[in-house]
């Protein structure tokens, strides 16, 4: 078996629906450890994230403030698999996908209270005031000796999948939609991409917050103001997307096709997956901007993780997949791409889609470019940031060229293997998150662990 | 005879006189200017007293302290052990004082005499007086009762300053300092601040927590006790216990449902100022 066969059979499981089940078991044991906290204790959640968003310039001791560590998370979660991912799973599952996106997203929210509450207890502080943290350092710090290698594991996955699902695959999109929409060479695309990436993170985790705090925020905006612009246009057959997507989520009729128990297994396949991949709840990469947080107590910076799932995939996610539906191109598609510009009817259409999806993966290369910084100097110590900056740069200059299919998917398969060191971490240190839930909710000052 | 000024270390500028009163006692100073044939004001200064003397032709004519005037006046400012001085020419407002200059001093130096003995009072007078806190019974006189109802968070200098009782009220408070009935606490003003909210959860309320670099400041400016005054944007207003906690600089945290009463939430910007907790404010 030569290596690209290895590849698309590790891809295969790593991606496939057996990693999917390993997903939501271990999102339903953190909902149920965390004391059902998206559930409970929504209306705190609520109150101290979109409720304090006056607070977003505020922080506490730290490195950058809470929102804008959560809208560096965000604007790596949100990328092409808000847009062209929830195409392909409507065109896979049908409306009912968009259902069970729903309910892997609210499990998924769990998960990633768990993995932003990890990343804050057990972040290392260092003397310039500097914090690090993220899934190498809980999966290293929080579990016993002899599993503290797992977050070596992580770090080198997490370095190396940089490259792919942050880096090539979205200058490549970025490169392709900008030519298709304003025939503005690839080249340009990459050189223009290069040279502002490397701005930003040469500037360090303040600079990327800072661009991250204006950028995803606006990219936000953007989307849903030509999302529900887009749906004004649609207005007559909105309340016919909605039903669709409840009666598909058991079994009938899907778009694409299909009927019962077949419609009802593509549906819970696409729609599950989705809800899982779209927010990378489970991989653990957000929880690397997470651990930057000015917080007085890491579960203050949990609830943030709730809120960028939901903001990423019921609120993102749904609108595109309504916007979709509504439209009426699905049946006729030839491809998610194609049917993801198709979807946009309003005057210029073309150009919206193409700057919605190049300010989606352009976040999304910012902050997985600081994803890869983390994790490359936890393996190999402070010196090597500069190094993996310029590397990470050069390769989104090359990656708008296009034609790193092979590259691509290697390190979309490292990207998938990142969840297995990262999920078994999240199994086992399901106490230290009870621990710290109870504490925070009994008024209890965080106690960070020692060595 | 009384030392010359001159070999006392008195500053002499031009036609203003200004000194210390631990170098120059207050019968001295009066004798020497009222001797020295040139009208014009005293100013006093010691901590948490400010004290004016008026002299005119050779004698004592005003005297202004705390309040009181004519020879409670002078009574009050014999007791001070320190602080400055400063006489120049300048307009009396009024005279408030007929003795003769002998009479004057006389009553100067009985003042002086009266407190000497009384050690158990501060030499700071702007220090505020409190309960002393400890459980245990005193037997008190009824002059005793009185001061120690009266003078709970008033400085030494307006606990002292009653007319026509100026050396019983200090022999009073004396005997109440030395039982430790009353203690004498160094509280200085503490400016309002603004913190920005933030809420905490569970079973304990009526606290707030501040960071615990600024409690430190608090404590050692106020050295007593105290609790916080909060007050919302809105209007709302309340008082906490407060204690330090670690890693929450530039906030207050409040119990989340006392934050909602105050119309506030996390990161709503509130005045707080530390109380001492007898209630004396001192923003």
């Amino acid at each position: 078996m030569d290596l690209l066969s290895l590849n698309a059979l590790v891809n295969r499981y790593v991606w496939g629906p057996e990693m999917m089940l390993v997903f939501l078991l271990v999102g339903l044991y953190l909902t149920v450890r965390s004391g059902f906290v998206q559930f409970a204790r929504i209306g705190v959640i609520l109150r101290e994230t979109l409720g304090a968003i006056r607070e977003r310039a505020l922080g506490a001791g730290g490195e950058i403030t809470p929102f804008q560590a959560t809208m560096v998370a965000l604007g790596a979660t949100m990328g092409q698999g808000n847009l062209i991912g929830v195409t392909a799973a409507l065109l896979a599952g049908g409306p009912g996908a968009i259902f069970w996106m729903w309910v892997a997203g609210i499990v998924g929210m769990a998960t990633k209270f768990a993995e932003a509450t990890l990343a804050v207890h057990y972040r290392r502080r260092f003397a310039d005031g500097s914090v690090s943290g993220g899934p190498m350092y809980y999966l290293s710090r929080g579990l016993p000796r002899g599993l503290a290698w797992l977050g070596g594991l992580y770090a080198l996955l997490a370095a190396l999948a940089a490259f792919g699902i942050g880096n090539l695959t979205q200058s490549s999109a970025m490169a392709a939609s900008l030519k298709a929409a304003f025939a503005i060479p690839p080249g340009l695309t990459g050189l223009f991409v290069a040279l502002v990436v490397a701005f930003i993170l040469g500037g360090g985790i303040r600079r990327i917050a800072g661009f991250a705090q204006t950028l995803v925020p606006l990219m936000v905006l953007v989307f849903l103001v030509a999302g529900v612009a887009e749906l004004v246009v649609y207005a007559g057959r909105l309340g016919g997307a909605v039903a669709a997507i409840f009666q598909g989520a058991f079994g009938a009729p899907a778009v694409a096709g299909g009927l019962g128990g077949y419609a009802l297994a593509q549906a819970l396949k696409a729609g599950v997956g989705r809800g899982i991949f779209s927010n990378e709840a489970g991989l653990g990469s957000a929880a690397i901007a997470h651990a930057q947080a000015q917080v007085d107590h890491p579960v203050r910076q949990g609830f943030w993780g709730v809120i960028e799932v939901f903001l990423d995939t019921l609120v993102v996610n749904t609108l595109m997949a309504l916007i979709l539906l509504a439209s009426g191109v699905l049946p006729q598609a030839t491809g998610a791409a194609q049917a993801f510009v198709a979807a946009w009817n309003l005057p210029s259409g073309e150009a919206i889609a193409a700057v919605i999806l190049a300010l989606f993966v352009f976040t999304t290369l910012v902050s997985w470019g600081f994803y890869g910084e983390e994790a490359a100097s936890f393996l190999l110590g402070e010196g090597i940031r500069w190094p993996y900056r310029i590397t990470y740069v050069v390769v989104a200059f090359v990656g708008a060229l296009g034609g790193f299919e092979t590259v691509t998917a290697i390190a979309d398969t490292l990207n998938g293997l990142m969840a297995i060191p990262n999920l078994l971490g999240l199994l086992l240190l399901g106490g230290a998150v009870a621990r710290l839930v109870r504490g925070f909710f009994r008024g209890e000052p965080w106690q960070p662990p020692q060595g | 005879m009384l030392p010359q000024p001159a070999e006392r270390g008195i500053l002499t500028v031009k036609k203003m006189l200004k000194g210390n009163l631990a170098d120059l006692p207050l019968p001295e100073l009066l004798q020497t200017l009222a001797t020295s044939s040139r009208g014009g004001l005293l100013a006093i200064r010691a901590p948490g007293l400010e004290g004016r003397v008026g002299f005119r032709a050779q004698r004592i004519v005003m005297a202004k302290a705390g309040g009181l005037a004519g020879a409670d006046a002078l009574r009050l400012l014999a007791g001070l052990r320190q602080g400055t001085f400063a006489f120049g020419p300048s307009e009396l407002e009024e005279e408030n004082l007929a003795a003769s200059l002998a009479e004057a001093l006389t009553g100067v130096l009985e003042a002086l005499e009266a407190f000497r003995p009384l050690t158990a009072l501060p030499e700071d007078w702007s220090r505020v007086l409190q309960k002393s806190g400890r459980r245990q019974e005193f037997e008190l006189a009824l002059p005793e009762l009185q001061l120690y109802t009266e003078a709970e968070g008033k400085t030494v200098a307006e606990a002292l300053a009653a007319p026509g009782q100026v050396l019983e009220r200090a022999r009073t408070l004396n005997r109440l300092l030395a039982r430790g009935v009353l203690v004498a606490r160094v509280v200085r003003s503490v400016a309002p601040v603004t913190l920005v909210a933030l809420p905490y959860y569970g079973p304990v309320t009526g606290l707030a927590y501040v960071d615990r670099a600024l409690y430190q400041r608090w404590s050692e400016r106020l050295g007593a006790p105290f609790r916080l005054r909060v007050r919302a944007p809105r209007g709302g207003e309340a008082t906490f216990r407060v204690e330090p906690r670690d890693a929450i600089p530039e906030r207050v945290m409040l119990h989340d449902r006392e934050l909602r009463k105050l119309r506030a939430a996390r990161g709503t910007r509130l005045k707080v100022v530390p109380e001492v907790e007898d209630g004396s404010i001192k923003p």
